[in-house]
């Protein structure tokens, strides 16, 4: 039993380590971090 | 990688862009008229009562289908439609309804999905993946895959394509053997399967996603590019809520319904756009008030009286933005810094905001408009000083003018009030002895191709940001980015540049930009003028409008209807 439970936290450890950090919804994927852009421009009229 | 920003609190990037405020005024009915404003954390709205609103839907009346005709007036014949081409505001309005990116910017200017379902980064933050939605098809029939991507990508980075944004995809791995002709391709771009891309960096960059919501960064169909990219820049297919119909040139262009649209069709049947070259703000408001066109921006002439008349909703706030004079520092005499630092002292910029817009504007002393990462209060920038003027010109060896050719100054726009303010501009310069003729251009792409060829000594020019990140703005200043229309190269700004693109840490990133900026206007190679305000008139009946700080190149016109009843 002992065994198992040592197996199912290594198995959980060992996903966390692999698992990607950023994901589509996750505030960590949005410009809170850094954004960068371009500027189109235009005329500069009125 | 994350700095001090990223944590639990906001970003000083979403706090200072908060600072912004919007307002819809007018009659009842206009009330009604749908504002979601920028950026996440604040409500920006306002009705004229001056109580905050987030957002009033539209009661009832909404069509099952696409119906009616939205008609918009366009400042300028755009140069192209092709995405990764286009450098003017008027292309961007249109090819933003047109296509989709990997992902975009909502109304709040945070990341969603757009053709990319989902995606992930790696655990180092080298390599991100995106899956696309399936089924999406392009306007011509052909469903859009992951080729699709790593082409339109990899275009961007070619330098044939001459795309405003290769800079962005810098960090792509591969992407510098590609730019210099040593690869056929970009290694770090992948069609893993017919739905997922990878895209490998090489240093990681947490903000990559960003990069890919920028309006160049579209997609396009592989198959059409290929056959005749020129052609397809005149008559382009996206996979957008809108699908490109027909240009005259000069005079109108048109896009319909798309209503196969994977986020469900529009609610507007056509879009058309009457172009009105030069920026003709009179004339638009005249055929807006005829009934004509559903909006307008508001003319400068009897500005207050026009607002205040009431019959259709009045649509303000901030917008990220830079009006300026731009110096070409590569011919003379404004090739001396002293020159160029003259010009700015010899012009009451805030006298002329006040006579010309009825103050309407926010006087701009420096590049980065409020409301952008790095905006800096303090910046002095250059006071109205025709005495220094003066002595500026005798320093640079020309006492009272003496011996200095005349200044030509270059506009693509030749409106009343541009005149008008030409005519301040000139007595202004006439005051300190500088001589200024004027020319004008009215035909945007003719006056971009003269900007790009540095055929404009002095220029009237606009930015308007597609992020609202200081790099922008400030990029443009660097001296190999494609759009520095200055022939401005300093190596200190350019490093300084270079590493707050590389920055991660939000507070360190700010001063690098700071330094730049005050070295930008140190070396004086633009004179600034004011920051725009979103001004514009919409008729009581149009519904559903948002307007982020990005202004109207961004509205999503997908969600506009017309209440008619």
């Amino acid at each position: 039993m002992r065994k198992l439970v040592w197996g199912a936290l290594l198995v959980i450890t060992a996903f966390l380590f692999a698992a990607p950090i950023l994901e589509s919804g996750t505030s960590g994927s949005t410009q809170v971090f850094q954004a960068i852009g371009t500027a189109d421009g235009g005329a500069g009229g009125w | 990688m994350v700095g001090p920003a990223a944590g639990n609190s906001p970003s000083p990037l979403l706090m200072t862009i908060g600072q912004g405020r919007s307002q819809v005024e007018g009659g009842g009915r206009g009330r009604s008229l749908l504002l979601v404003a920028a950026f996440a954390v604040l409500v920006l709205v306002e009705t004229a009562s001056g109580l905050p609103v987030y957002a009033q839907p539209g009661s009832g009346g909404q069509p099952a289908e696409p119906a009616g005709t939205y008609r918009r007036p366009l400042g300028n014949d755009p140069a192209t439609l092709d995405p990764a081409r286009i450098g003017d505001i008027y292309g961007r309005a249109i090819a933003q309804q047109v296509f989709d990116g990997l992902v975009r910017f909502d109304q709040t200017l945070t990341i969603a999905p757009g053709l990319a379902e989902f995606w992930r980064a790696s655990r180092d933050g080298l390599t991100w993946t995106f899956t696309l939605r399936t089924g999406v098809k392009f306007h011509h029939g052909r469903e859009a895959s992951a080729d699709d991507v790593v082409f339109s990508l990899t275009r961007i980075l070619d330098p044939r394509v001459k795309s405003g944004a290769a800079d962005l995809f810098a960090s792509v791995k591969g992407a510098a053997e590609f730019r210099e002709g040593r690869a056929k391709s970009v290694t770090g771009l992948v069609a893993v399967d017919r739905h997922t891309v990878q895209i490998a960096l090489t240093e990681p960059f947490v903000g990559f996603v960003n990069v890919l919501a920028v309006g160049h960064a579209k997609i396009l169909p592989r198959d059409l590019v290929e056959r005749d990219a020129d052609r397809f820049g005149q008559a382009p297919s996206g996979t957008g809520p809108f699908r490109f119909e027909r240009w005259e040139r000069g005079k109108e262009i048109t896009l319909v319904a798309n209503r196969e649209y994977f986020g469900g069709a529009p609610r507007l049947a056509r879009i058309v756009y009457r172009v009105f070259p030069g920026e003709q703000s009179e004339a638009m408001y005249e055929e807006f008030r005829r009934g004509h066109l559903e909006d307008t921006p508001v003319p400068a002439r009897n500005y207050r009286r026009i607002v205040a008349e009431g019959g259709h909703v009045h649509v303000k706030r901030p917008m990220i933005s830079v009006r300026f004079y731009g110096f070409n520092t590569r011919v003379k005499p404004l090739n001396d810094r002293r020159v160029r630092q003259a010009l700015n002292h010899a012009i009451d910029r805030e006298g002329l905001i006040e006579e010309l817009s009825s103050g309407r504007f926010a006087l701009a002393r420096g590049i980065l408009p409020p409301g952008t990462l790095g905006f800096n209060p303090k910046l002095a920038g250059y006071a109205y000083d025709p005495p220094r003027a003066r002595q500026l010109l005798q320093q640079a060896g020309y006492p009272g003018g003496r011996g200095l050719p005349p200044v030509e100054i270059w506009a693509g726009s030749k409106t009343d009030p541009v005149l008008r303010e030409h005519e301040l501009v000139r007595r202004a310069l006439d005051a300190v002895g500088i001589r200024a003729e004027f020319r004008y251009l009215t035909d945007w792409p003719q006056y971009a191709r003269k900007l790009a060829a540095g055929e404009c000594p002095v220029f009237l020019y606009a930015l308007f940001a597609d992020v609202p990140d200081p790099d922008t703005f400030l990029g443009k200043l660097h001296s190999q980015n494609p759009q520095n229309f200055f022939g401005y190269a300093n190596p200190t700004v350019d490093a300084l540049l270079t590493a707050a693109r590389r920055e991660p840490d939000a507070p360190r990133r700010v001063d690098l930009y700071r330094r730049a900026e005050q070295a930008v206007v140190d070396d004086a190679p633009l004179l600034p003028i004011f920051h725009y305000t979103y001004d514009r008139l919409f008729q009581p009946y149009v519904k559903s409008v948002e307007v982020s700080g990005l202004g109207d190149p961004y509205i999503p016109f997908r969600e506009i209807w017309l209440d008619r009843r």
